[in-house]
């Protein structure tokens, strides 16, 4: 009898055992020569964020960090960064808010050393195309006559704005502030500016800069001992 | 039919959005923009190739009886492959975008259709070519609903504004309900130009007559006819 034919449990059994170790194979090869370029992807990915977060700094700051427990039972990361001198020039967080449209919403906030905020971006999201991603996206937009190269833009490599992000801009959990911690969106009582049909969305991200804004006020000795001064 | 008859049948006469209307799910996911359609596309044409050409080349050897467990777990590792080499490679953006319907090729039906309705029956050569243009097909439908879609949602083209004061995207077109009405409206108007073709040759249009599910054999159906 024929292999095509045969009908013999073992034989298929066997046979079936075999190209899944061809396939492994392959797999185990595949991913030996993928390993390193993607863990190298990952790492440009949280430098890349950082450096449009902080200003401009000489460290490893994505190997500069540590994590803290904040109030509400989440985890805020933070990353130091400091000049030739060493010395500290700015802190950024890294917090994730589980209470998006779409579920997780992960932003970077970058710091001033006096723990006021310098900008925020948002790094990982699912929010609803052209609703929610209206809250969260940086996106630079293209238009037909930059292809000519006469749209008048001045910087290419400046962040493009958005207005609900923006808003955190300078402020920071510090006392004084015009904005009384907790921040919350207009529509909760709150000082924050939110769109129109993106109300979770916004009230997520002010939810996760808020937190990291706090838990660096309040665990700073602990944070600035960690990262350096 | 000729291998050249192979390799274009993909592309219009049976294209595998447009006529065979497979890989729904993928295809309505991925065309919200131009960008996202091609690079979808582009690694549907690597699997369909890769998966194709294996799948001829053992179909000598694999028991009937187990052989589409066999087809996934070759489809499944060329996917995998894929995967890896465009989260290594690929630019930030896209990995983004496709993350998601990467894995889905697994169970693309395109991918597994081809296997059983084609690559399991011809030669290495002919599969190939069948594998290749149905995957510049795929290609070409993702493209052109994803041209159509991007350009209704918000005037512009592969991310780039054409028309620069349209500056509110219009959400209908690149929502699932949206792409399944524009869907309909590019299959009518592919008919409409099978039809004046025809019409221009003097002769009825017809489908393709061997696009019924009876030429599968999936199912019992595709063995009733042998029988």
């Amino acid at each position: 009898m024929k292999l095509k034919d045969t009908a013999n449990p073992v034989v298929l059994g066997v046979f079936l055992a075999v190209i899944g170790v061809i396939a492994a194979l392959i797999l185990a090869w595949t991913d030996n020569v993928t390993r390193t370029p993607i863990l190298v992807n990952q790492q440009k990915k949280v430098l890349s964020a950082l450096q449009s977060v902080l200003p401009q700094f000489a460290n490893r700051a994505d190997e500069n960090t540590i994590t803290v427990k904040a109030a509400d039972g989440g985890e805020v990361k933070y990353f130091g960064a400091k000049d030739a001198a060493g010395k500290l020039v700015g802190i950024a967080a890294e917090s994730v808010s589980r209470h998006g449209y779409g579920g997780k919403i992960a932003v970077i906030v970058g710091f001033n050393p006096d723990a006021r905020i310098r900008t925020v971006v948002v790094t990982d999201q699912k929010e609803t195309p052209g609703l929610g991603t209206v809250v969260c996206g940086r996106k630079k937009s293209v238009t037909i006559f930059d292809l000519f190269g006469d749209s008048g833009n001045t910087d290419p490599n400046a962040l493009p704005p958005n207005p609900i992000l923006d808003q955190f801009d300078g402020h920071g959990a510090v006392p004084g502030d015009a904005w009384t911690s907790p921040w919350r969106v207009k529509k909760d009582g709150g000082q924050v500016d939110y769109m129109t049909g993106a109300t979770i969305s916004s009230r997520a991200v002010t939810a996760a800069v808020n937190r990291a804004a706090v838990t660096l006020v309040r665990e700073k000795s602990k944070i600035l001992s960690a990262l350096g001064k | 039919m000729n291998l050249w008859n192979e390799l274009t049948k993909g592309i219009w006469k049976e294209n595998p959005i447009l006529v065979l209307t497979l890989g729904m799910c993928p295809t309505l996911a991925t065309t919200s923009n131009a960008k996202n359609g091609l690079f979808m596309g582009v690694a549907v044409v690597f699997v369909l190739f890769g998966s194709n050409t294996v799948i001829s080349l053992i179909r000598n050897v694999v028991p009937k009886k187990i052989r589409i467990p066999v087809y996934i777990a070759v489809i499944a590792t060329f996917v995998t492959v894929v995967d890896q080499l465009m989260k290594a490679y690929a630019p930030e953006s896209i990995q983004q975008a496709l993350g998601i319907f990467i894995p889905l090729i697994v169970v693309n039906c395109i991918v597994l259709g081809r296997a059983e309705a084609f690559a399991c029956k011809h030669g290495v050569v002919r599969s190939m070519m069948d594998g290749i243009g149905m995957g510049i097909g795929f290609l070409f439908g993702l493209v052109l609903l994803g041209g159509i879609r991007e350009f209704l949602t918000s005037g512009s083209l592969f991310e780039i504004k054409v028309i620069t004061p349209w500056t509110i995207d219009c959400l209908l077109p690149c929502s699932a309900a949206g792409g399944f009405i524009l869907l309909g409206c590019v299959m009518a108007a592919m008919n409409k130009l099978n039809m004046m073709k025809a019409k221009r040759e003097g002769r009825i249009y017809e489908p393709p007559k061997n696009l019924d599910c009876r030429h599968c054999q999936i199912c019992s159906f595709g063995t009733l006819e042998e029988r």
